[in-house]
């Protein structure tokens, strides 16, 4: 599972790293580094669920050494199921299509297909897929979750918007303005600052209260390898850091659904 | 700020990182595709593909606290190029 570091060097680091994904064309002053061959590290075929596409993706792992991922499944349909890679053997997660990420408990997010065909988010734990429901739209995916099992991801609303939620025992909290890319076992969730109208963008971790820096992490949320609805809103480059529990977060003006 | 590009290259993307601040992800590479990377303390390494040659290159997403990182790679058949799961160790 991808976890903020604790430590305020390691969240030096990842300032530093965020600041260079959230604004590529800042990046000048580099002190490129000389790359060599990985030899320390052997690859490791995880295979495929099957299909004639034969294709399959790792998107995550957790301390345990679990794996999760997307594969082609064994029919010839044009989809993808989501997989559990442990101890040498992959097990479909059906009717998961998709697993983004995986805590140290062995309890799995992603998109799933219910029964009715919509893609939903949902959560798999101890062999069984729960379906989390969406913030009032028809879609939702989960992308992230941490060590207390809190979750978060995208949903549309009744309205057709696209909005971070955050998951945790049971109930499913709007998390707009926050395009959020992940969160720590301590409740501290970073990501991007997404005006739904769009003017002068809101400046962000300086709000938190906090004397220490905020941590923040680079996320494959919106990125490119996984098309996701998200990704094609305009957001600000502004991030915002939310101090604290995220039951306590969204408090900065938008409505809670 | 830190650029951490391993190869000054065409591009590159950090995926994952752990507790330990490894940072992993993918980095083009002229001539032969994309690769994973791995980037700590200042140094990065390149990580090995399941075949090379095919249309498909590398790519890491995401590292543990043990060091094991994932990703996917391409294989190259005769008959065929896709992705495959994989973890390095």
């Amino acid at each position: 599972m991808r976890r903020i570091p604790p430590i305020t060097a390691l969240a030096a680091l990842t300032l530093l790293l965020a600041a260079l994904f959230a604004m590529p064309a800042a990046a000048t002053a580099a002190t490129a580094t000389p790359a060599v061959a990985d030899s320390h590290r052997h690859i490791v075929d995880l295979g495929t669920l099957g299909g004639p596409e034969n294709q399959s993706e790792a998107t995550a792992i957790n301390d345990r050494g679990e794996v999760v991922g997307w594969s082609t499944p064994n029919t010839n349909c044009t989809c993808t199921h989501a997989f559990l890679w442990r101890h040498g053997k992959l097990t479909d997660l059906t009717p998961l299509v998709r697993a983004d990420d995986i805590n140290d408990h062995g309890v799995i997010v992603g998109v799933g297909v219910t029964a009715s065909g919509a893609y939903h988010a949902f959560r798999w734990a101890h062999g069984k897929a729960t379906d989390l429901g969406t913030l009032g739209g028809d879609f939702s995916e989960a992308g992230r979750i941490d060590n207390r099992g809190q979750i978060l991801g995208t949903s549309t609303t009744a309205d057709g918007q696209y909005h971070s939620f955050l998951w945790a025992d049971g109930q499913m909290t709007d998390l707009a303005p926050l395009g959020a890319a992940d969160i720590n076992d301590r409740g501290q969730i970073v990501g991007e600052y997404r005006p739904l109208a769009a003017t002068t963008p809101t400046p962000s971790c300086i709000s938190c209260g906090t004397a220490s820096l905020p941590t923040w992490v680079p996320s494959t949320a919106g990125s490119a390898r996984q098309p996701r609805p998200i990704s094609a809103a305009k957001s600000s480059a502004t991030s915002v850091c939310v101090p604290g529990s995220a039951r306590t977060a969204p408090s900065s003006g938008r409505r809670v659904t | 700020m830190t650029d951490i590009e391993p190869m000054g290259g065409d591009g590159s993307q950090a995926l994952g990182i752990n507790d330990h601040g490894t940072v992993v992800g993918w980095v083009a590479v002229p001539s032969v595709g994309s690769r994973g990377f791995v980037w700590r303390n200042g140094t990065a390494t390149i990580l090995s593909v399941l075949t090379a040659g095919g249309s498909f290159g590398g790519g890491a997403t995401d590292i543990n606290n043990h060091g094991v990182v994932v990703g996917s790679s391409g294989v190259h058949t005769a008959t065929y190029d896709s992705y495959h799961a994989v973890l390095w160790r």
